[in-house]
């Protein structure tokens, strides 16, 4: 890890939060252009498909009303996940239905692909995105965290609030299960 | 394939793709994947999960901007508009889901609260005292009362509070008209008029309440309005 830069883009994160509590509201566009996508892919990635953006948006309106609860012992980022991850567990108890994984439309794509090695590698896709919707609840939420937001075992604790180890284990169980599941 | 010892490389590895490493650790883990096959492959997997990934749609950020609490400088944030997250909004009632009925419940209570001002202050002026007829006189019933006619009495009050209300009338609909005096003094029967009235009042309007045009008209005698 680089302890460094993130660490500088912390600070950075800190100081526009304080040019934004001084009345800076330009500050607030870059915040939310620095993570926006990151909460997108993050709401992709844990089954969200209707209105990610409102997920979003909702995240920044929750995260900006309560900057004074924010104390800065992880980053922003891991903040805003934390958050985001909430309204997302509410969004379905709400729902009252679990949202599963949208199943990848096999003939999606599929046909249109002339090329061979297309059509290998859109296979190959939908095989391994089959893997990762086979794991568990938690595997799934800390395997897509660790592998396609790149977060640490300490922001992954964080958000799911458990411990640093207990998510290591649960991150090398899942990459065993898909392992297995690509080798059947 | 030979099982990979190295805890920590494979750990490091998410970390190599996200480039989260620096340059030192980046040469380090670069140099076992070089000589690990189980690492390598497992490099691989980890990028053909990275392209599985759903793609995550393109968002408005100007729209998410606009509805974030505008800052106050002093700590206290205001909102500038439908910035209220969707998990904190509270369950929607029908009240919520249906203005209209906010409107309606809103002027039922104004209309509510206009009658009741307007039987107050004729309660307080004697010359716009209008009471239906009682069939027989209270014995606490002032002697002024006795002389008037069926449909008027007058109830003795300050002068000075006679001048500083302003003459009004009520009018009902099915033509009582509840002003001044007491409860008791009112009949059985127009008792249970009022009561048969109060019945089919309705708390919450079925429907929106339609535009009011005022009409002017002439009044009788008794300041009614015909």
């Amino acid at each position: 890890m680089n302890p460094g830069s993130r660490e500088s883009a912390e600070e950075t994160d800190l100081a526009l939060i304080a040019r934004w509590k001084a009345g800076d509201s330009r500050a607030a566009t870059e915040l939310v252009g620095r993570h926006a996508d990151s909460l997108a892919r993050f709401a992709t990635s844990a089954g969200e498909r209707e209105e990610i953006e409102e997920l979003v948006q909702d995240t920044f309106v929750r995260a900006f009303s309560s900057l004074d609860a924010f104390r800065g012992e992880s980053s922003l980022r891991t903040w805003l996940f934390t958050i985001e991850r909430r309204l997302m567990l509410d969004r379905r108890r709400a729902e009252k239905r679990q949202r599963s994984m949208v199943p990848i439309e096999e003939a999606e794509g599929a046909t249109e692909y002339d090329a061979l090695d297309g059509m290998v590698a859109q296979e190959t896709a939908i095989r391994v995105r089959r893997a990762v919707e086979a794991l568990s609840p938690m595997q799934r939420e800390v395997f897509t965290m660790r592998v396609e937001q790149g977060l640490s075992y300490k922001d992954i604790a964080v958000i799911l609030d458990t411990s640093e180890g207990a998510a290591r284990v649960h991150y090398h169980n899942a990459m065993c299960a898909v392992k297995e599941y690509l080798n059947d | 394939m030979t099982e990979c010892v190295s805890a920590k490389m494979r750990d490091a590895l998410p970390d190599l793709i996200h480039g989260t490493l620096d340059a030192g650790q980046v040469a380090v883990v670069e140099a076992h994947v070089a000589s690990c096959t189980e690492c390598a492959r497992e490099i691989a997997l980890l990028q053909a999960v990275i392209a599985s990934a759903p793609r995550a749609p393109e968002l408005d950020l100007n729209r998410i901007v606009t509805a974030l609490p505008t800052p106050s400088g002093r700590g206290l944030l205001l909102h500038k508009g439908g910035g209220q997250p969707v998990g904190s909004r509270k369950p929607q009632t029908i009240w919520s889901r249906r203005p209209i009925l906010r409107v309606a419940a809103a002027a039922a209570i104004v209309a509510a609260g206009g009658l009741s001002l307007v039987v107050g202050r004729d309660a307080l002026n004697p010359e716009r005292q209008v009471r239906p007829p009682v069939s027989s006189a209270p014995a606490s019933a002032p002697a002024a009362s006795a002389a008037a006619t069926p449909t008027q009495v007058a109830v003795s009050a300050p002068a000075n509070v006679a001048e500083r209300v302003p003459a009004t009338r009520a009018v009902a609909s099915t033509g009582l008209s509840l002003v001044g005096g007491e409860v008791q003094d009112l009949s059985d029967e127009h008792l249970a008029a009022l009561l048969k009235e109060m019945d089919h009042l309705d708390p919450i309007p079925a429907a929106e309440p339609e535009a009011i045009t005022p009409v002017i008209g002439e009044t009788d005698s008794s300041g009614m309005l015909q």
